[in-house]
């Protein structure tokens, strides 16, 4: 499992040379686990940092497992600067990387933080927000969003809390207290940005950022690159949201929740709308066919399997996700 | 570097370690116990507790003459684990499993539920998807007529079935609740023993989880009766609890004979009751093939 994380994409793996995959299983764990001895819990720098359209810097995430000692950077995050305000997109999986990316913004501009936004309830993209609290930002969600994220979060709490420092609670995962229902405008000062809200889709509560002026689309976890997409919200509803997506005009720059930086809208999708559309014809066919979930997860969507990181960790959850949803339709 | 993060990195480290002997002998297709290095209670609950619970005095024999049992080494999806039971001879009058306990040790409420079958049945096999809190030891005990009781036990790595998130809209879930499906798999033979998928729509609340809207835990709402009748004979009766996934579904055989109709009998710890009925033709709508057994 490890040894694929530090894969890089589109490599092919050994399926038969189990031997060789042995010999990463014993050895990387070893340097994973004293690598995380050595750095406690904290992230530590350098921080990536790239300005991918003007006035829009993006941080880019690790494609490391949740499974992984280090989970606190795996997502894309990052800011964009008018002339009055800052708005923050997603503060990263832990405080210390919510206080690397305050300390970033910090050398590029003297503007005052005015929001931040989460694009959903998952650790990776909101953990980070307790390092803006003392600014006194607008933090802003999906409509949804506060439900996710405003009542007792011991699930989360106990798999990930040591990121939120030594006595993690409640009071230190911060609910939107401005939402949004469909969409948004917000007002940098020379910029403008559009916050559109979807129906259930990666999550419950995802929510893109439009940079209208410079058509940079910050569409959080809607869009997996490389790292395999993971099914929380519904499959269909996500199908249905690319679709709705892919008719945007003027869209320049694509910033994923996950992976690198695309370009054209409809090309940036296409690896992930195509292994979500394989994984719900084959999940069809084996409803029909009588097979039960055990059997799904052994054989839907293999032809996918060279194209994703993490796989392993990820795909098979997916089908049986995706199980559960079809076999109601 | 303090002790509790050189712990965590050890711990990881060597949860791989145990990871990887199991890979081998799942290689070898072989099922082995083994107890990983960061399991959550130094106490085996079943030795201590459980087997005294639930069966007091009975001898138990370990063995796989009676069933076998299949479920994933390591659960995908912690709130919805396959777990199938395999009989290994059909159900007759002179020798059948009456009863099948599943058993999830760690589980905060471990018995999944209890099935009964009949002679009736052509044969005890069952399938179904089960809630897995943390790693554990999953059990099936069959009760024979003659009163034996056989135990067959897997391992199974998740963690977080029953106090995950609610993966939905709570008050969606409930509006759904009680809907029913049957379906027969496999073209229907005459004097075979048939397949069937019997499922509820039920969000089958644990009791554990919270209501995100309110910040308060959703009380437990589960499906604890389900009781299956083909042509006035009982396939399977079992009562059931807040281990069984969102939208119990369930596989066992059943005699279709030349059709009839199954009868479904629901009922939920809320004492709601549901009830309905499958015509079953000898014709299948589609031809559709299944791989052997459940």
């Amino acid at each position: 499992m490890e040894a694929h994380a530090l894969m890089t994409a589109r490599q092919p793996r050994n399926r038969r040379g189990y031997r060789a995959a042995y010999v990463l299983t014993l050895v990387v764990p070893l340097a994973a686990g004293l690598s995380y001895s050595l750095r406690g819990t904290a992230y530590t720098p350098p921080f990536n940092l790239v300005e991918v359209a003007p006035g829009n810097f993006v941080h880019l995430g690790r494609q490391v497992s949740f499974e992984d000692p280090d989970t606190d950077d795996i997502a894309n995050i990052g800011f964009i600067v008018g002339e009055k305000c800052v708005a923050v997109v997603d503060t990263g999986g832990s405080v210390a990387v919510g206080r690397a990316l305050r300390d970033a913004i910090r050398e590029h501009t003297p503007a005052p933080i005015c929001y931040v936004i989460n694009t959903h309830s998952h650790f990776d993209h909101y953990f980070g927000n307790v390092a803006f609290k003392d600014d006194g930002p607008q933090f802003i969600g999906h409509r949804k969003l506060p439900e996710a994220l405003g009542g007792d979060n011991a699930y989360v709490l106990e798999h990930f809390g040591r990121y939120l420092g030594e006595h993690p609670s409640n009071a230190d995962i911060i609910p939107p207290g401005r939402t949004v229902d469909s969409t948004l405008e917000l007002d940098l000062g020379g910029k403008t940005l559009r916050l559109t809200a979807y129906p259930t889709a990666h999550t419950h509560c995802d929510l893109s950022v439009l940079d209208v002026g410079t058509g940079t689309l910050w569409l959080g976890d809607l869009l997996f690159r490389e790292r395999l997409p993971s099914f929380d919200g519904s499959v269909l509803g996500w199908l249905k949201v690319i679709g709705t997506l892919e008719q945007e005009h003027g869209v320049k720059t694509v910033i994923p929740g996950h992976g690198p930086i695309g370009e054209d809208l409809e090309a940036a999708f296409a690896d992930e709308k195509r292994y979500m559309e394989t994984v719900v014809s084959e999940v069809r066919a084996q409803i029909a066919d009588g097979r039960d979930i055990d059997q799904a997860v052994e054989t839907v969507g293999l032809s996918e399997r060279e194209r994703w990181l993490l796989w392993d960790q990820q795909h098979k959850r997916n089908v049986s996700r995706a199980y559960t949803e079809l076999e109601w339709e | 570097m303090n002790m509790q993060t050189f712990g965590r990195g050890l711990i990881a480290a060597l949860a791989f370690f145990g990871a990887l002997q199991v890979g081998q002998a799942a290689a070898e297709e072989k099922l082995e116990i083994v107890r990983p290095k960061d399991f959550k209670s130094d106490v085996d609950l079943w030795a201590t507790f459980l087997r005294d619970a639930y069966f007091k005095d009975t001898e138990i024999i370990e063995d796989k003459t009676v069933i076998d049992m299949k479920t994933p080494y390591r659960a995908e999806d912690a709130a919805v684990t396959p777990v199938s039971i395999t009989a290994q001879f059909d159900q007759s009058p002179d020798r059948y499993i009456e009863k099948l306990y599943v058993i999830v040790d760690n589980n905060p409420q471990p018995l999944v539920g209890t099935f009964h079958f009949t002679p009736d049945t052509g044969k005890a096999d069952l399938a179904l998807r089960v809630r897995i809190d943390r790693y554990t030891n999953i059990r099936a005990v069959a009760v024979l007529n003659n009163g034996e009781h056989h135990m067959v036990t897997n391992y199974v790595k998740a963690s977080g079935g029953c106090s995950d998130p609610f993966g939905g809209d709570i008050y969606e879930a409930l509006k759904s609740a009680g809907k029913m499906k049957f379906r027969t798999v496999g073209e229907i033979l005459a004097d075979q023993t048939q397949l069937g998928q019997f499922s509820i729509s039920h969000p089958n609340f644990t009791g554990m989880s919270i209501n995100q809207r309110t910040g308060n835990i959703v009380p437990p709402h589960f499906v604890n009766r389900v009781t299956l009748v083909y042509n006035d004979k009982v396939v399977m009766k079992a009562e059931t609890g807040i281990s069984i996934s969102q939208d119990p579904s369930f596989r066992f055989f059943f005699k279709p004979g030349s059709g009839g109709t199954l009868r479904a009998d629901i009922e939920d710890s809320k004492g709601n009751k549901w009830s309905e009925a499958f015509d079953v033709t000898e014709a299948p709508a589609t031809a559709v093939t299944a791989d052997k057994g459940t």
